[in-house]
């Protein structure tokens, strides 16, 4: 149950997306569900994620939490989409992994402003 | 208290459907965190200021006229415990991020004023209801009266560019031209009650509701342990979007190119020009400190609607990063200049947001130095890469 899963954020919001454009919605910002996916999974589980790093490491129980935003708050079921993105921690990724941060660590605010406008990562350049 | 417009004794500000829709989906991010309740907040703080307004002699019908002129809609009554608005700035303020829900929580909060009773959405158009319609209901109204301090701000408001530490500007942009210019727009609700100008849909809105959710909101996030600055992002952005949408649909607007542009001679004119509509819309007085075009912005606020009503709110604080519209409305003209080029008027669709004035690319970062909620004069912004 302590097991931690990587999952790469770019990867993830295109599969959300996606999703959302086949029953009919429209595409979130990637920045937008970044933000809201920040302040929603402290509210739901007491620990802050930034989703705006490239990768996330979370575990089950956090899994699960992320999979009920989804649903509650973007209205689709991305349980199938998760298991196919996430990576056991011992692949070579877990280099980049940037950990769950404790929800008591401090960012300062424009560092935080900065990199909610820093540029694009490599991967989502290419994907983009 | 110059800067701000004022009704029936209560600060108005305009803004659009866009600021709205934003700003109410960030307030309703705060649902599930103990007892507060961001529906019942959306819905309660509009109440006590209609009781205020009461209190200064309006009548009910003066609340009806009202709700229509500032661009909130029409209300009509169905019967005794029923209402409706067959037309509505909210149910047409789309929250298209999240689930469809019923949306109109200040229509709500106003008629809970009007009535002094509890008032319930029942249908709402974002459902696909034909009406949005209200329901009279019979337990006691909660208006708890928010604007618990005394303040006024008796700071003098120094003239354009006729201050200490003011870059010298040349410009023949003539800001009594351009109020007097804003006079005359339809900047009323019309026989729908809705204000649609500018390919927008503005309200004259209440200044302290805004800082009412907007504060509250902050604040329950802060104490749940969301980090400030993940708190502030989406206040911040939701000013971002207004800068988008309200600047960047005026300045494209035939009426900016008949009556603004002809004043114009460089991009920083048009800079100075929007900044004139800017002090139309009561929310302060906003005066250029320093320009480098393309590299830093230096913007001060007198007066600014969030720090003073912050400070009726909330005792002084420490924190300088509070005034978030001002923060994000400020960065996006920074970013309508030297980040798009407004000038080549733009076809200002939600794609183009999304890929090119809000991509991280090219991107400038704000910072508020001084802040009337911490006791400074005025507020100040420097916007920088």
């Amino acid at each position: 149950m302590n097991n931690t899963y990587i999952i790469s954020i770019n990867a993830l919001f295109y599969a959300l997306n996606n999703k959302r454009i086949k029953m009919g919605l429209s595409a979130v910002e990637h920045t937008l569900i970044a933000s809201k996916l920040g302040i929603l999974f402290t509210l739901k589980t007491h620990a802050y994620v930034n989703f705006k790093s490239e990768y996330v490491g979370l575990n089950e129980i956090q899994l699960r939490a992320l999979q009920e935003i989804f649903v509650q708050h973007f209205n689709v079921e991305m349980e199938q989409e998760i298991q196919t993105l996430v990576s056991p921690q011992e692949t070579e990724i877990v280099k980049e992994v940037s950990a769950p941060d404790s929800h008591t660590h401090e960012t300062g605010f424009f560092q935080t402003i900065k990199s909610f406008f820093k540029p694009k990562s490599k991967l989502q350049e290419e994907m983009a | 208290m110059i800067g701000h417009n004022i009704i029936g004794g209560l600060s108005r500000v305009i803004h659009c459907n866009h600021y709205n829709a934003y700003l109410q989906m960030t307030v309703l991010l705060t649902q599930g965190i103990g007892t507060h309740n961001p529906e019942r907040l959306l819905t309660d703080a509009v109440t006590p200021l209609i009781l205020l307004l009461k209190q200064q002699g309006y009548t009910h019908d003066d609340l009806l006229a009202e709700f229509s002129y500032c661009g909130f809609g029409q209300l009509k009554q169905i019967d005794e415990k029923t209402w409706e608005t067959p037309s509505s700035h909210y149910s047409q303020t789309l929250c298209i991020l999240g689930k469809k829900q019923k949306s109109c929580y200040f229509t709500s909060g106003y008629l809970q004023g009007l009535l002094e009773k509890t008032v319930l959405e029942t249908l709402c158009k974002q459902l696909g209801d034909q009406v949005d319609r209200f329901s009279v209901l019979d337990t006691p109204l909660n208006a708890e009266q928010y604007l618990c301090y005394e303040f006024d701000l008796d700071t003098h408001v120094p003239e354009r560019f006729d201050f200490k530490d003011c870059q010298v500007f040349n410009t023949r942009i003539d800001e009594d031209k351009i109020r007097a210019i804003v006079k005359t727009l339809p900047l009323q609700g019309g026989k729908s009650g809705l204000i649609e100008i500018f390919n927008a849909v503005l309200t004259n809105h209440f200044a302290d509701y805004y800082n009412r959710i907007s504060y509250d909101a902050y604040f329950t996030l802060k104490n749940a342990g969301v980090p400030d600055a993940e708190s502030k992002e989406m206040f911040i952005q939701a000013g971002h979007i207004c800068a988008f949408n309200t600047f960047g649909r005026i300045m494209i607007s035939p009426e900016w190119f008949e009556r603004v542009v002809p004043m114009c001679d460089t991009k920083e004119d048009w800079l100075h020009g929007i900044i004139a509509v800017i002090n139309t819309l009561g929310w302060g007085v906003y005066r250029l400190e320093k320009l480098v075009p393309a590299h830093e912005m230096i913007v001060r606020v007198y007066n600014s609607y969030e720090g003073v009503g912050y400070r009726r709110m909330y005792p002084k604080t420490e924190d300088k990063n509070l005034s978030f519209l001002a923060m994000g409305a400020i960065l996006g003209l920074m970013h309508l200049f030297w980040k798009i080029d407004i000038r080549e008027t733009p076809a200002l669709t939600q794609d183009f947001y999304v890929n090119q004035f809000n991509n991280p690319v090219n991107s400038y970062t704000i910072e508020q130095t001084n802040a009337i909620a911490a006791g400074d004069d005025y507020d100040r912004f420097v916007v920088s890469k």
